[in-house]
């Protein structure tokens, strides 16, 4: 016969300062895991989440990130004009562009120096971001002139990045005319005319160039026909989806491992702490449980009496830990990545999966701390128990 | 009977010996997180700290990847107070397979040990004084393929004086695609906690003599001056600057603190997060060793009346838990000290290509036992005043 839930829950506000106390434990324990985690998906939302396999991204060869590449000008130019995998718009135009690319130094809002990549585009750029682009103050730079549009957080986080500043590239002023959202990394970039970037940076090569593709595009065969043609041999293509999947490697990495080393040692804290509260609580119930054993309870449901105390306060710590956290919601930082050696700023994203683990993560720790002291509850011996004073 | 029963502390403490490894155990993980994570910052922290005062970096005001013209060397030794200059060229190499990174650094070999003869102390297997320095230095500039590394790095690769050690580029690849290989002539051992332990030195004129015939000269990526002692940094920051506002390439010089600074703050904000989850932790310990201690109080109210009754003074009972949470939080901050120190060595491993200086610092041991103590204090006083405000009569009545 099973104790009723009742009485289990009812045990926890006759102690309500410990039960209070486990349950921060608890809390905090999850509020760190779900807080980093949180921080690893909203990375993922703008690496993974919003490549797309229908962009074709060429490099030069062995280049692991953008940085790394060069592509010389009369190469970009065959590989847009003559390769047949890259789509053409309806007045039979290429769908590709060759990009530049360059971490610059800006300061801060907050002040300190940091890199934000500084992207020389090409009119075709814009229209291949389709739906992920959208304008949403001031206007596109003229191509030809010396004027650029920043990404929304390059505008909040950055200084002399609203309308109507210059930002000093080297020796030329370039005016900001325009803030532009993406949903993906490049909301943390710098745009302008391609031609204006390489000319005021003294940089003579292109970085990327940047295709539409059929959907379903075997990469490794377009690779295989590339290195066929000896003037473009040593360049390799993959999807945009590909390429930025590669991009978050390290700082993914280190997301995971901190995640994993906090929880593994705040939870064993919190462990230990669940542990001392619920034997605290077997302990002054002795009494109690010999006369729930005389009256017909079996060690089974004693058990799981003391086992669903314990695991109603590790929920209550859950509860606690994700209200806690509620707030970081949406919040936006900057974090060095560091494949790429940028700024790149990502929002706090929690996900209902992220919500599910935490829960599992609070009960699991309930039910492991109250497990013991059940165990120990359920094994006295009831005639032992009844002559303890209650 | 005023002499305190300290032997109830260990009677007790022994008696409820699962419950006091459980809060020891707590306390350890507390403290062992919080030396770990503060010392994460500490050590970013440490690398401008200790930069050499008599010395600026230049590099370009663009990018720390444009490179500057070689012909910026001879104009920047020309500005008054400037006493040395050395080309600093990023290699950005690794050896064998990718994840062998470390830095590679291409330098004047003629003047860099001369310039950082204060930054580090060169050896040659485990040799070091002056006499082997002179030797390491004469044996750099006999063999244009000459390589110096840190001991740490010589260390993780066995690496011996006399090996040809081969790199594989991502920057400077060779028209015929072959690996650049280096003959170790030497170790060092950085002086200052600015000067990486794990970076291998190389001469530039090995990097620019291979690869001008194809591509040209080598541009450089920083050039870092040596000051004259006393010369105000400032003004020579602002005559350099000066000399190249109007190109090829405009030039940002800053002290080498500001310089180091830069890639501290490139962190972002991973340090600030770093410090708000080292105080959770220390919160959430605090809690649970204040819950142990007041469970352990409230089941010696009973005990508490006893002690009075045999005519202890009323405060007996605070001193006795007060004593037993110090005793804990010593034996638990200790135990996590210990194991942060313990911790260090592998963590400098894991850590190495993202913070190759990790060190825990003696304040962060001094703050983790500061720390340990006021949660005794503060988890001992409060039960013990709990337990301790009952008349004798009553306390004796409770169970």
């Amino acid at each position: 016969m099973p104790l009723p839930i009742r009485y289990s829950i009812r045990n926890m506000a006759v102690r309500r300062m410990s039960t209070f106390l486990t349950a921060v434990g608890v809390a905090l324990t999850v509020a760190v895991f779900a807080g980093v985690f949180a921080l690893r998906s909203g990375l993922q939302q703008i690496y993974t989440d919003a490549g797309r396999d229908n962009l074709a991204i060429y490099l030069r060869q062995g280049a692991t990130s953008e940085g790394e590449s060069g592509i010389p000008r009369e190469s970009a130019q065959i590989l847009i004009k003559e390769r047949p995998e890259i789509a053409r718009n309806a007045d039979e135009v290429p769908q590709a562009a060759a990009e530049s690319y360059l971490a610059v130094y800006m300061e801060k809002v907050g002040g300190g120096l940091t890199n934000v990549p500084l992207r020389g585009v090409q009119p075709m750029s814009i229209e291949l971001q389709g739906d992920a682009l959208q304008l949403v103050d001031g206007r596109w730079m003229e191509f030809g002139t010396d004027e650029v549009v920043v990404g929304e957080s390059v505008t909040r986080r950055m200084k002399n990045c609203r309308v109507g500043e210059t930002i000093q590239l080297n020796v030329t002023p370039f005016k900001v005319v325009g803030v532009f959202r993406h949903d993906g990394v490049q909301n943390s970039e710098v745009w302008g005319d391609v031609e204006r970037m390489m000319e005021a940076l003294e940089r003579p090569v292109y970085q990327r160039v940047v295709a539409r593709v059929a959907d379903g595009t075997d990469f490794e065969q377009v690779n295989n026909t590339l290195g066929e043609d000896p003037r473009i041999s040593s360049l390799e293509v993959q999807s945009e989806a590909a390429y930025l999947a590669s991009q978050t490697g390290a700082l993914s990495l280190v997301l995971t491992i901190i995640a994993a080393f906090l929880t593994i040692v705040m939870g064993g804290a919190a462990i230990f702490a669940s542990i001392n509260t619920m034997l605290a609580s077997v302990a002054s119930r002795t009494h109690e449980i010999g006369v729930l054993r005389a009256i017909g309870y079996g060690p089974v449901s004693v058990f799981f009496a003391f086992v669903l105390e314990s695991a109603a306060i590790g929920v209550l710590g859950g509860i606690i830990g994700v209200l806690l956290l509620l707030p970081i919601q949406g919040i936006e930082t900057g974090a060095m990545n560091w494949n790429t050696f940028t700024d790149v700023s990502f929002t706090f994203h929690l996900t209902p999966a992220l919500f599910l683990n935490s829960f599992v993560l609070a009960l699991t720790l309930g039910v492991v701390g109250g497990a013991l002291p059940a165990l120990r509850a359920a094994f006295l011996k009831p005639v032992d128990a009844v002559r303890q004073r209650g | 009977m005023s002499r305190t029963p300290w032997f109830l502390v260990r009677r007790n403490l022994g008696e409820h010996w699962f419950r006091s490894l459980l809060t020891v155990g707590s306390l350890a993980a507390a403290v062992f997180l919080f030396c770990m994570l503060r010392s994460v910052i500490t050590s970013l922290e440490s690398t401008v700290e200790e930069a050499s005062a008599d010395r600026v970096i230049v590099q370009s005001s663009v990018s720390l990847f444009v490179s500057l013209p070689q012909d910026y060397q001879a104009k920047i030794a020309a500005v008054p107070g400037v006493e040395e200059v050395s080309k600093f060229n990023w290699f950005g190499g690794y050896f064998r397979e990718p994840k062998n990174m470390f830095a590679q650094f291409a330098i004047d070999h003629v003047i860099f040990f001369k310039m950082y003869d204060s930054d580090m102390e060169l050896m040659a297997g485990h040799d070091a004084g002056p006499e082997t320095a002179a030797a390491v230095i004469q044996a750099f500039k006999a063999d244009r393929r000459a390589a110096i590394v840190g001991a740490d790095l010589a260390k993780e690769f066995d690496w011996k004086v006399g090996d040809t050690v081969p790199i594989i580029p991502t920057i400077y690849r060779k028209q015929d695609g072959s690996e650049w290989e280096f003959n170790i002539v030497g170790f060092y051992q950085p002086k200052r906690s600015s000067v990486d332990r794990r970076t291998m030195f190389f001469r530039f004129d090995y990097l620019d003599e291979t690869l001008r015939p194809e591509q040209g000269p080598v541009d450089v990526g920083t050039f870092s001056v040596n000051t004259q002692p006393g010369y105000p940094a400032s003004q020579v920051i602002s005559d350099i600057d000066a000399l190249f506002v109007n190109g090829p390439q405009s030039t940002k010089t800053s002290t080498e603190a500001a310089f180091q600074a830069t890639f501290v703050s490139m962190m972002g904000n991973l340090p600030f997060f770093f410090g708000t989850i080292g105080g959770a932790v220390l919160i959430a310990v605090l809690f649970s060793v204040i819950n142990t201690m007041y469970i352990a109080g409230r089941q010696r109210v009973h005990d508490a009346g006893i002690l009075q009754a045999l005519g202890y003074r009323g405060t007996v009972m605070v001193r006795l838990l007060l004593a037993e949470a110090l005793l804990l939080t010593i034996l638990g901050g200790g135990l996590g000290i210990g194991l942060s120190v313990l911790a260090a060595v592998g963590a400098k491993a894991v850590l190495a290509s993202f913070l190759p200086n990790f060190v825990i610092m003696p304040d962060t041991l001094m703050w983790a036992a500061v720390i340990s103590l006021g949660i005794g204090v503060l988890a001992g006083i409060g039960p013990g005043w709990m337990a301790s405000r009952y008349e004798p009569t009553a306390a004796l009545r409770s169970s």
